[in-house]
Parts: structure tokens; sequence; C-alpha cells
């Protein structure tokens, strides 16, 4: 006997929620992830009306279901947001450029704007060169620190006020298990905040702070939503991997593990009188680091005069290099 | 002489990739090393001891908590860590001691056979074996078993403890209400939840003991090892806020001070130290996995996949091609309970090369595994003879084999010599199979500290430091808000609208039935009308199963987030103890006078 959908009790059920486990049917679904999304952006006062955001869209699930629901809920419930598509171009042949088609294909469907930004224009350098030069080892290193400045910077080129991204609640819950893992517990408090960057750089938040990864795949296969789904080609983190196979273990002992680790992340914070990294800017390019230098440039830095592992490793030893670097350059110069 | 020639390349090049350091110089004093710790530091038998021993009393000495004269009880269980504590007490209590301490220690053993389902005479066995060393220890020992003190718990009646010089019989395991704990974990329908009801009740009890016998302070064994897995898996369970207190050195959420004097001593270091300080026998029994039989909640050893079962073992010896299985644990006097489970017997059959098996075995003295050294050390030098002698292409597979049983067998006399860190993987991935290893989150969280500790040394202390550099973000609110079974301060009150905790009452609300939804108000009428009568009329049949309904309704006010899910996962509520069910009840009633007398309270006087 087909099971009925648990919430109408009418229509027959056609899938058991990641979440709850409750039999839902199609609308009921629907109408719960869409309700969920829009009560988790009106309780944490994400938007105020007549705001530019920028939605950070790499083609892949998370931000095409991302750009879809934004639309949705702004014309449902009249948010008066501008959104625009934003999209940074690593350099990835066969990766990248295909998942940008995607995104070109949603500019359509979705009849908002779309930007692109190349790592080649920001940073003259593609991810396929700097492959080149560093291996396969550290690549996401660089990958990670340029894609983040790289959004920050398109959206100061478009003038949005905020920008939106598509973690989900499986990546929050698998980055507090990171911090604990790595010691960083700077981030680990940083982390499970809805929105960040609210000091200078331009706020950033995640709609589906709270949505389950599994349920953005249903919500994206039941609306036919077209999206692209490779894995980067470049080796992904393989330290990273741990943890995410002990989050999946995790989810299949008890569902309800990855909000309780994002709770466990909201209830904790850092002792009175531990030092934290203080944020500044950097002084080369102006963008939030806790260094002097930011790692970006310290990273761009190496690549420009052959030292791609300049900017690998532990930030007090990246310091000193970067200082004798800079002795050798001003004697070179003296000595002309 | 080509072939001949061609064997010495290859021997070369076969070099164990990690050079063992077992015999080098003792790190401290040079003489010849018995340990190697994180197969880095290699130390003679005697710096070992005073290595662990200065770490146990620095943990004692900088916290400045224990004043002179203190009366202490110290947990224990049999295992590992609690064997090591009762060793560094009894050296720091001789007359000749460098700095004595000048506390008095008592010990206790809260027999936990029952909830793993063991017989009544492997219960008497293991009963008597701990009773054995606890009577050898010369200190003051308390026994006591988890249901009986289980059946009697209450605010003011005290617990029935026996003193260990008082112990004659057996009977003492028939008595007391057993059928309660059965009944409280038969209704706990996951493993998680079980070992985590288990975990706070043990605490309770052990706090409650050791007030009642006057104690002013108690010592928990919890290792760094341990504590990291707790945080992880703490984390797990949504209980952030408590990690602090969870790994602290000192946790005053309980009826009196808990110490855990072993936070900076490893696990492996306290088998280590068990073993080469040892005249008492480690013994440990727990769950297994989550067998469950007509709602019996049956178990058995927890030694196949338990890692300290492992840890413990050092190494044992899987199979060469001469199909002749050693198994034989590190230990010197390490003795094992000798209950067979199935899946020994199933990984014996299935044994392969490499594999681990898993037989008990009851070790007499250190000489059993010095003859397992020669044995395989000759074995070693048969093969790589024979090596020598024969052309390797002239082997079928080019002498592959040969090579692989080389390997395997450095491997395997590295390992048992260097104890535990070298084989621990090996043996993770071996006999753990997917449904035992994801049994219950703090298990899958042990065995992943475990796995990721061998390929990356520092796991352990960075999950250990990280969890030490935290606090609670919850405020702290009057007294009446603490969880009423962890007593740790509420993190489900007044919850930010934006919070995980409403995403997930949210979510819940939206996927039930729309009808139930809109009739809140509804239902809030009939709550507040069936109230009031209900807590005192017992004989009320049709009143009573509301009770049990209701109970559900107004038990998760006064837990934490943590302890909500374990109320969760429990088919019927009103089976959890009595005494919790009292203060649940308490608890609502101080609510309620307090909501009555509100507009007379002035504010900031809310601590009573």
């Amino acid at each position: 006997m087909p099971v009925k959908c648990t919430r109408c009790c009418v229509k027959v059920a056609v899938l058991k929620r990641p979440k709850t486990s409750d039999a839902l049917c199609k609308e009921c679904f629907f109408w719960a992830f869409e309700t969920e999304v829009h009560e988790t952006i009106t309780r944490a006062k994400l938007f105020k009306p007549g705001e530019y955001v920028a939605i950070a869209a790499s083609g892949g699930k998370d931000s095409t279901v991302l750009a879809y629901i934004m639309k949705l809920l702004n014309e449902r419930y009249n948010y008066g947001l501008k959104l625009v598509l934003l999209s940074v171009d690593e350099g990835i042949t066969g990766y990248r450029d295909d998942s940008l088609e995607t995104v070109k294909r949603n500019q359509q469907q979705y009849e908002l704007p779309l930007k692109i930004l190349s790592y080649e224009e920001l940073y003259g350098w593609t991810m396929d060169a700097i492959v080149r030069q560093i291996g396969l080892k550290s690549n996401c290193t660089f990958c990670g620190v340029f894609r983040r400045q790289a959004l920050d910077r398109g959206a100061v080129l478009l003038e949005v006020n905020k920008i939106v991204t598509g973690h989900n609640a499986d990546d929050i819950a698998e980055t507090v298990l990171m911090n604990i893992l790595r010691g960083d517990i700077a981030r680990l408090q940083r982390c499970t905040l809805i929105t960040t960057g609210t000091e200078g750089a331009i706020p950033r938040s995640k709609p589906f702070k709270y949505t389950y990864e599994k349920e953005i795949v249903m919500y994206a296969y039941f609306k036919k939503l077209d999206y692209f789904s490779t894995e980067c080609i470049y080796s992904p983190n393989a330290y990273r991997g741990h943890a995410r196979a002990y989050l999946k273990d995790l989810e299949s002992v008890r569902p309800s593990a990855i909000l309780d680790i994002i709770h466990s992340g909201e209830c904790m914070s850092v002792k009175d009188g531990i030092k934290l990294p203080t944020q500044g800017l950097c002084t080369r390019c102006g963008y939030i680091s806790s260094q002097e230098v930011c790692k970006a440039c310290v990273m761009l830095e190496g690549l420009n005069k052959g030292l791609p592992k300049l900017g690998i490793g532990k930030s007090s030893k990246v310091k000193r290099r970067v200082e004798s670097l800079c002795k050798d350059a001003s004697k070179e110069e003296e000595s002309c | 002489m080509c072939s001949e020639q061609s064997n010495e390349d290859f021997l070369e090049k076969v070099d164990l990739p990690k050079k063992s350091l077992y015999g080098s110089s003792c790190k401290k004093c040079g003489a010849k090393s018995d340990v190697v710790l994180k197969m880095l530091d290699p130390f003679c038998k005697s710096c070992f001891l005073a290595y662990c021993t200065h770490k146990f009393r620095a943990t004692l000495g900088k916290s400045r908590q224990i004043k002179f004269g203190e009366k202490i009880l110290v947990g224990f269980s049999g295992s590992a860590a609690s064997v090591a504590l009762v060793h560094m007490l009894q050296e720091g209590l001789k007359e000749e001691a460098h700095k004595k301490f000048l506390f008095t220690p008592g010990f206790v053993y809260v027999d936990e056979g029952q909830t793993v389902g063991l017989t009544v005479s492997e219960r008497e066995k293991n009963c008597e074996e701990i009773i054995h060393m606890m009577r050898s220890s010369g200190f003051q020992c308390y026994f006591t078993t988890l249901e009986m003190a289980f059946g009697g718990y209450s605010e003011d009646r005290d617990l029935p403890v026996l003193n260990v010089e008082e112990v004659k019989s057996s009977s003492y395991l028939n008595k007391g209400d057993s059928c309660d704990l059965q009944k409280t974990l038969s209704s706990l329908k996951s493993l998680t939840v079980k070992e985590e009801f288990l975990k706070y009740t043990r605490l309770q009890i052990l706090t409650k003991i050791a007030k009642q016998l006057k104690f002013d302070k108690l010592f928990l064994g919890d290792t760094s090892t341990r504590l990291a897995s707790a945080v992880l898996s703490g984390v797990a369970q949504g209980r952030g806020a408590q990690i602090s207190s969870d790994m602290s050195f000192m946790d005053n959420r309980h009826k009196l001070p808990v110490l855990r004097p072993l936070r900076y001593v490893f696990l492996t270091e306290c088998f280590l130290h068990a073993v080469l300080d040892s005249n008492m026998a480690v013994k440990e029994t727990s769950m297994k996995s989550d067998k469950v039989e007509q709602g019996k909640f049956v178990e058995t050893t927890k030694q196949t996949n338990n890692y300290e079962w492992r840890e413990k073992h050092g190494v044992s010896l899987g199979s060469d091609s001469d199909d002749c299985i050693l198994e034989r644990p590190l230990g010197e006097r390490i003795k094992l309970n000798k209950i067979h489970t199935k899946s020994n017997q199933d990984v014996t059959s299935e044994n392969i090369t490499g594999n681990i098996c898993h037989r008990q075995s009851e070790i007499e003295g250190n000489e059993q595994f010095q003859a397992d050294l020669k044995i395989l050390e000759g074995r070693l030098s048969q093969k790589k003879d024979l090596l020598h002698k024969v052309s390797l292409k002239a082997l079928p597979d080019g002498g592959a084999k040969i090579k692989n049983q080389i390997d395997e067998l450095e491997k395997q006399i590295s390992g048992l010599r260097l104890g535990v860190d070298s084989a621990s993987k090996n043996m993770f991935f071996i006999d753990d199979t997917k449904k035992e290893n994801q049994a219950s989150i703090q298990r899958l969280t042990e065995n992943f500290v475990v796995a990721l500790q061998t390929d990356f040394p520092a796991t352990v202390s960075t999950i250990f430091r990280t969890g030490s550099k935290l606090q609670s973000a919850v405020k702290k609110g009057s007294c009446e808000d603490i969880c009423i079974f962890c007593k740790s301060p509420l993190d489900t009150q007044n919850p930010n609208p934006s919070s995980a905790l409403e995403a997930l009452n949210l979510s819940e609300k939206l996927s039930k039935n729309k009808s139930s939804f809109s009739s809140n108000k509804l239902e809030d009428d009939f709550k507040t009308k069936c109230n009031v009568p209900c807590p005192c009329s017992k004989k009320d049949e049709p009143c009573e199963r509301t009770n049990t309904e209701l109970l559900s309704d107004y038990l998760p006010e006064y837990l934490c987030y943590g302890c909500r899910l374990i109320i969760k996962d429990m088919s019927d509520v009103s089976l959890l103890p009595s005494h919790l069910l009292y203060e649940a009840q308490k608890a609502k009633h101080r609510a309620k006078m307090k909501e009555d007398i509100q507009g007379f309270l002035l504010e900031g006087n809310d601590d009573m």
C-alpha cells in the first residue's frame, strides 16, 4: 500500500525527508522546503527591501537551487531585492568552462543578469597554469584563497550590497568538524554564523544554512532543475575528505546529526583570555586579512617569482620567508 | 651469481619503510629503550614510568584543587586507565615517595555486567577478579552493581554499597530490582542513546556514592584519547555547550567536584604503564553492539570491535603461509575475559594473511611474549635465507609472495615491539564491519579518531587542545535552568529564532499534519486542563495514560538539547528512573509557582 503524505494526508508520498524522516508528497515537500528557506531568511533578517544581492553561482546543485529559490521567494514574498548572478572562472579546462555553460543557461532560464570574473583577469594566472607550477598537491589552497577574494572583488565591481552563497547544512557541519580537527578556533567560532564579514567587507550570507544537502538534491531533482554535477578534475582536499566521510557516517546513524553539530557550534565560544588572530587589512591590496600581507598576495608573489610553494604552510614561516625575500630584493636594488 | 646480486639489491630496497626505533637508546637516559611513543620517542622502562607519573602529578599539582587530608573516591573499572591510576596513587603514597600525596584515596567499582548481558556466572567471575584486584591494592574499596544502585536511587535514601572486605558470597548479584534498569534500557531504541544514558547514570551514581561515603572529590580515569573522542561525539550529539566542562580538569556540575587527573595521559601510555608496571590485571567489559533480541538488550564484551582492546593487545598476529596462527597480547600479565563472542570465531575462521585474529588467551608472564617474538624472528631469518638461496625469477610469482611475507613479518615484529601505534591502523580496517563501526555515534567517533591518529599523529592532542579552549556560549540563568539529567546549563531556553534548534522545530512542524498544526491552540487548552489533577491521582486509570503522554510533552522543557535527543529515541518516557520524573515534576511545579508570583519578583534576584 502506498504511503500517504504525512502533511496533506491526501496524496501519495513520493519521498522521505532526510531531515525528519517524514513521508511527503511532491507539493508538500516543495512547500516545506521553500517555507523553511524563507523562514531562515526572515528570522535572520538577511535582507532589507531594495538591496542589490549577488548570488554566487558555480553551476553546481547548491547554487542552481539557490538562484531558483531566491528568485521565487523574492517574487512570492516581495523581498524587493534586485538579484544578479556572480560567477568566478578559475580557468579549469573540462570543469569550469562546462559548468559556466550551465550558469549561462540559468541566466536565461531565470532571467537574471550574470557577471563572470576570471582568475586570469584578476590575478594573471588560471588554475590550469597554477597546477602546472605547483602540481596536484596544494592546488586547492590557491583556488580557495583566490576564489574568496574574487567573489568580493566581483561584488565591489557590481556595487552590490550583499552576497549569498549556496553553503548548506552539511557544508557547515563539516566545517565545524574540520576546524575542531585542525584546532582552528577562530574559524570554529565564525563558521556557524549565518552572515559573515559585516565589518568593512561586503556581508555574505548562507540562506541554506539549515538545509540538508540531500534535500537540495531532491528539490532540484523533482523541479527538474538544470545543474552541473562533476567533481573538479584536480584532486579534492584529502583531509576534508575524512571529515566528510565521518559526517556521512554520523548522518546515517542519526539523521539529525548535521543540525545537532550546527547547534553545538552555535552554543560554544572561545574561552576568555585566549588570543585570537585580529583581522586587519592587507597592506598591499587592502583586502581583509589576519596577517600584514594577505594570503592571496603572498601566493601571487610566490607564483610570479617562481617560488610557488611560498604561500603554503604556517603563516609564521611564510612571513619570515616573505621578509627575507623583500630584503633580497632591496639588496639587489642597492647593488644596482 | 646473477641471482644473488639481484637478491641483495632487492633486499636493500625492501628495507623497512619506517625504521623501527625499537632498541635505540632512551631519549632521556640513553639506556636501551623498551617502548616507543608515537613512533618517535624511545623510552626505557623507568624513564617512561617517570614520564607518565610526572604528567599525572603535574596535572594534580598545577590545579591546586586538592587540599591536605581530603578523601578522594576513585572510580575503578578495571580498565587500563584505572589500573594505571591505582599504580600512580600507590606510588605517590609510599612513605619514601618524593612529595608524598597528602590525600586519602578510596576506590569504588560499579559492576555493569547486566547491561552487557553477561550471565550470572560470568559476572561472578568478573567481580571476583576485580574484588581480588581491589583487595590487593591495599586501599579502602567499595563495590556495588549498576542495577542495585539504579533501582534504589532516590535523592534522600542511601545507595546500597558494600565495603569490599564485607563481600563474601556472590549473592550481591541477585540483590536489587534488576528489572528497572532492563526496562529503561530496552525502551531506549538505539545504542547511541543507551551509551549516553548509561554515561550520565554512571556519573550520577558515582557522585552519589562519593557523597554518601563522605568523600570530598571524585577521580575519573579519563585519558586524553578518550576526552578527544568525547569532544567530537559531544559535538555530534548537540552538546557543544557542555564540551568545556566535559573535558576540564574539574567538573563542578555534579554533587561534588569530579576531577580528571589522567587528562594529559594518552590511552596508549596507560596500557604501556599498566603492562610495564603491573601486578594487576586489566579487565574490561562493556557493550558491544546492539543485538536486540525480543526487546532484550543482549551484548557481549567489547573486545572484538573496541580499539581499547586492540590497543591492549598491542598487536595480534595473523597467519602466514605456514597457516600457523599466533595471537598474543603484548601484555605481561594482562588477563583477558574468557568470553567467546561469535564474531571472534568468525574472524578466526576467515583468517587470511595480514588478518588479525582475536582468540581469547591467557598469558602468563613475559616469557610467552618473548617466545612469540623469537618464533617470528626465527621465521623472518628463515625467509631471508630462502631469498638468498633461491633465484627469485625461478619462483612462479617472481618472489612477490616471499617479499610480502617478509614485509608482513617485519611489520609484525616491529609492531610487537612498538606496542600499539603501528598496529592499530591495520586492525582498524580489517575487522570492523561497517555495521559494527556504525553501531553508535560514540563508537563511530572513537574509531574515526583512532584511525585518523595513525595517519596524523597530532589528531588527539589537537582535538584535545581545541576542546580545552572552548566554553559554553549559553548565558548563565538561574539555578533552575539546569538539565535535570546531565546537570548542565540548559542550552534550549529562549532560543534565537534563527538557530539550529528552531530550524529543526520548524522542519518538524512543517512536515506534520496540517490540521494538528493549525489546532495548536486547542491542544494547549487540553494540556492545561489535564495538567492540574494528574501528578497526584495514580489510581485513576485513564488519567495515568494521559500522564505518560503529557510527560513527553513537558519533560523536554527541563532537558538540554543533547538529553532531548535521548528522550526522542525512547519508546516510553515513563520508564525513565523515577527520581528523574520526580525532578521534572518538581521543576514544572516551581516554574508554575514562579509564574504565579512573577509580578512581584524583582529583577536580578534569580538565584535561590
